[in-house]
């Protein structure tokens, strides 16, 4: 027998290339031409669930609530931005597509997004002043006059969260100033606050994200990122001297052994754990964890005295500021072929039933209404009562379930004291630069002097600055 | 002439087989061909992912020679590459030669497996046993080190320590697997050359240097071109343990392109990058083999 048979060769062939070449829904029984229904296409690595089948079950729900099929694209988180960006860049068919504002900012003026100004306006649900304010759409609202995203959630801001039952066993009050934060770090390290014999705990702990510890800078006035100066032009006001004194302020914590020292390589998920497992009594992090520590504290350990509270940033000459948390928003790509029904998904997300979905997931699977009770089931509990947005935008919304333990405090400082820093196409820059020199003084490595320096002669070689 | 007409006969004559390898060829073409030339028109242009993409000649070019941030991850790409072609290609001949004299078969297989072991980890996994081991307070090496009386190093935060630090690692990860390679070279040596030596009275380091390394160099060649083939396109090991206090040493070339390229969408600049990365590793490939003589 020939191994290579003529015929047999051309049809494997030919087998080959028809499989290679033919699209896809040839092979589907040619269910598209049947489907009368169009399925939009949601590009998130937020809304949904947390695995493949909740995804489904996220789809189904809002399929059963506004009646349009949705199918999400969920890249994982690390590389969403890659993919979001090649996706973008293609063409893909997208209908809906979340994205945070400083690559919104970024990809803008590549005309890739709908306006929306007229269907907001429109809208008697987005243009409800009682849900969301025109002054944040004014926030959002391009050069051009246009609106081109709706918001996901309440983006809320970070703040100091402290061990208060800790702080309470020691005799302190909630600190006002950062002397008396000093006072209280250094007591949580040296005062043995978890009763154990033992010196084994941080005062401070902290990623490397500086934002997270905006509130110390905020004393001084400072924001994170860019403010412009009399003249117009962009500075950096955390690369000025005027903030040598929190650089210095850190740099004590660091060189005394209150701030933790992994600090510089520490992820959140480092510190977030330091901070529930009785080894550091303060952090700096999104008010939406001051309920999740307590309930996933109380959850593992209900007679543990741990209780987590979020403290009002410290006042200095700069009075208190802290930093509202970067939008993350909707946009639809000018191409989608079902504009409509894609904002009708994003109208529906501002609803009570849309909220309802962002926080807790779907009925009969996340939670139940008993007897017109909001009940969660033991799947709901564990996903801890959040799916893409821990609190929504809407300022209607009344939690069915009540709020976490210490949320409702911690989001009224976060509503009082935080200010959304300029968007600017620099953010990374900022953050590279300004990070990577603050670290070096925070460790003693360069005087804060000539850290601030060092910022001021890269922003330069950036462009950044004149 | 003739020779043309042979050859198109030869084709002809098995053009079934020409016609299986036509879906690999296309596939190649659409996947790895063509985004080279589109990615080389993409630098010529301030690109636009929707509509028109200004021609701006060589700006990009220019543009990229004179920022200091490209020439810093130009040196590292140097440094760290050379280091890890360096190293990945000698250390482990000298482990398989010491591998091959242990005498205890279980021991030799033990040693082997551990050795080999990191190679199948990913570098998530990797990066994150190493910040561990070296962190101030809980790692391992200041562990020791306070254990003598000395202070804690915080390794990760120290641009001293950065580039040696990554070298060491990526050597940890990948020695094991080209131990191995040299371990399959020195099991194809003729037993007879040893046998002959050992007539000779040669001893066991005259038998190492005179049979077992000059019958290695053929493997080393190879390690070697595949280690500088891979250095200028260093990027997972860089992203997974890279911190901003450390950027200025370890950012390379490849990370350089992700960030101005996916971060800060400077699409056609991050392409220019991107082919200057790709002529040079067309030139050291060809220069490095013109040194080595793989052809030959």
């Amino acid at each position: 027998m020939k191994l290579f048979d003529k015929k047999r060769c051309l049809i494997l062939g030919l087998v080959l290339l028809v499989l290679l070449f033919c699209p896809a829904h040839i092979f589907a029984g040619g269910e598209q031409e049947k489907e009368e229904i169009p399925t939009l296409i949601w590009l998130t690595n937020v809304q949904g669930g947390t695995n493949p089948e909740d995804d489904l079950i996220f789809q189904k729900e809002i399929e059963r609530l506004t009646g349009v099929k949705v199918k999400l694209i969920k890249p994982p988180a690390p590389e969403y931005d890659t993919k979001m960006t090649a996706m973008l860049a293609t063409g893909e068919p997208l209908d809906i597509v979340y994205l945070l504002d400083s690559h919104f900012d970024a990809l803008w003026d590549q005309h890739l997004f709908e306006p929306l100004t007229d269907r907001i306006m429109s809208s008697k649900v987005l243009s409800d002043p009682e849900i969301i304010p025109m002054s944040e759409w004014d926030r959002i609202r391009r050069d051009d006059g246009d609106i081109y995203a709706v918001f996901q959630k309440f983006e809320q801001g970070t703040l100091p969260i402290v061990r208060a039952d800790w702080m309470e066993k020691l005799g302190f009050a909630p600190p006002e100033t950062l002397d008396e934060y000093y006072e209280l770090l250094k007591a949580f390290t040296f005062q043995d606050p978890d009763g154990n014999g033992k010196d084994d705990t941080y005062g401070l702990a902290l990623g490397f994200t500086i934002y997270e510890s905006s509130g110390f800078f905020g004393a001084y006035g400072f924001m994170k990122g860019f403010a412009k100066d009399a003249a117009g032009n962009l500075y950096a006001p955390h690369a000025t001297e005027e903030a040598i004194p929190v650089y210095e302020w850190l740099a004590k914590l660091y060189r005394e052994g209150i701030l933790e020292p992994n600090f510089v390589t520490n992820k959140s998920s480092n510190f977030r754990d330091l901070f529930m497992t009785d080894k550091a009594g303060m952090t700096c992090y999104w008010a939406a964890w001051v309920g999740m520590f307590n309930q996933m504290v109380k959850t593992k350990n209900p007679d543990s005295p741990f209780k987590a509270r979020g403290l009002v940033p410290p006042k200095g000459p700069g009075g208190r500021l802290l930093r509202a948390g970067s939008d993350g928003l909707m946009v639809i790509p000018k191409w989608s072929e079902h504009k409509d029904l894609a904002f009708k998904i994003l109208e529906f997300w501002h609803t009570h039933e849309g909220c309802v979905v962002s926080c807790f997931g779907e009925l009969g699977h996340d939670y139940n209404i008993v007897d017109g009770k909001y009940v969660m089931t033991e799947i709901g509990e564990a996903s801890m009562g959040q799916h893409s947005a821990p609190q929504p935008k809407s300022l209607k919304w009344k939690n069915p379930f009540g709020e976490l333990e210490g949320f409702d405090e911690a989001a009224e400082i976060i509503r009082k004291y935080a200010r959304p820093e300029m968007v600017t196409p620099y953010r990374a820059q900022w953050e590279t630069i300004v990070r990577s020199e603050a670290a070096k003084i925070i460790l003693g490595d360069i005087s804060a002097e000539q850290g601030i320096k060092n910022m001021q002669r890269r922003f330069k070689e950036e462009g950044i600055y004149k | 002439m003739r020779t043309r007409k042979n050859i198109l006969k030869q084709i002809f004559k098995v053009r079934l087989l020409y016609l299986l390898m036509l879906p690999t060829l296309v596939y190649f073409f659409i996947f790895a061909y063509f985004p080279i030339f589109d990615g080389f028109r993409i630098s010529f242009q301030d690109f636009r992912f929707v509509g028109e993409s200004r021609f701006v000649g060589f700006d990009n070019y220019r543009e990229a020679v004179q920022t200091p941030g490209f020439w810093r991850a130009f040196r590292n790409t140097l440094i760290l590459g050379f280091g890890n072609v360096m190293l990945t290609a000698f250390i482990p001949m000298v482990l398989a030669l010491l591998l091959n004299e242990l005498r205890i078969a279980a021991w030799k297989r033990f040693t082997q497996t551990i050795i080999y072991m990191p190679h199948l980890f990913s570098w998530v996994i990797v990066g994150g046993i190493w910040i561990f081991m070296l962190s101030p307070n809980a790692g391992i090496i200041n562990v020791i080190r306070n254990l003598f009386g000395l202070d804690s190093i915080y390794f990760m935060a120290k641009e001293t320590y950065a580039q040696p630090i990554m070298i060491g690692v990526n050597l940890w990860k990948q020695a094991g697997f080209v131990c191995i390679l040299y371990l399959a070279t020195i099991a194809g040596i003729n037993p007879e050359l040893y046998q002959a030596a050992m007539i000779d009275g040669a001893g066991a380091f005259k038998r190492v240097f005179y049979i077992t390394v000059p019958e290695l160099l053929s493997t080393l060649r190879v390690v070697l071109l595949l280690n500088i083939m891979g250095a200028l396109r260093m990027f997972n090991q860089i992203w997974v343990m890279r911190n901003e206090v450390i950027a200025p040493k370890v950012d390379v070339l490849m990370y350089y392109v992700y960030e101005r390229g996916l971060v800060q969408f400077k699409i056609g600049y991050a392409a220019a990058i991107s082919v200057l990365i790709f002529v040079l590793t067309f030139i050291i490939t060809a220069i490095s083999n013109r040194f080595i003589k793989y052809t030959a």
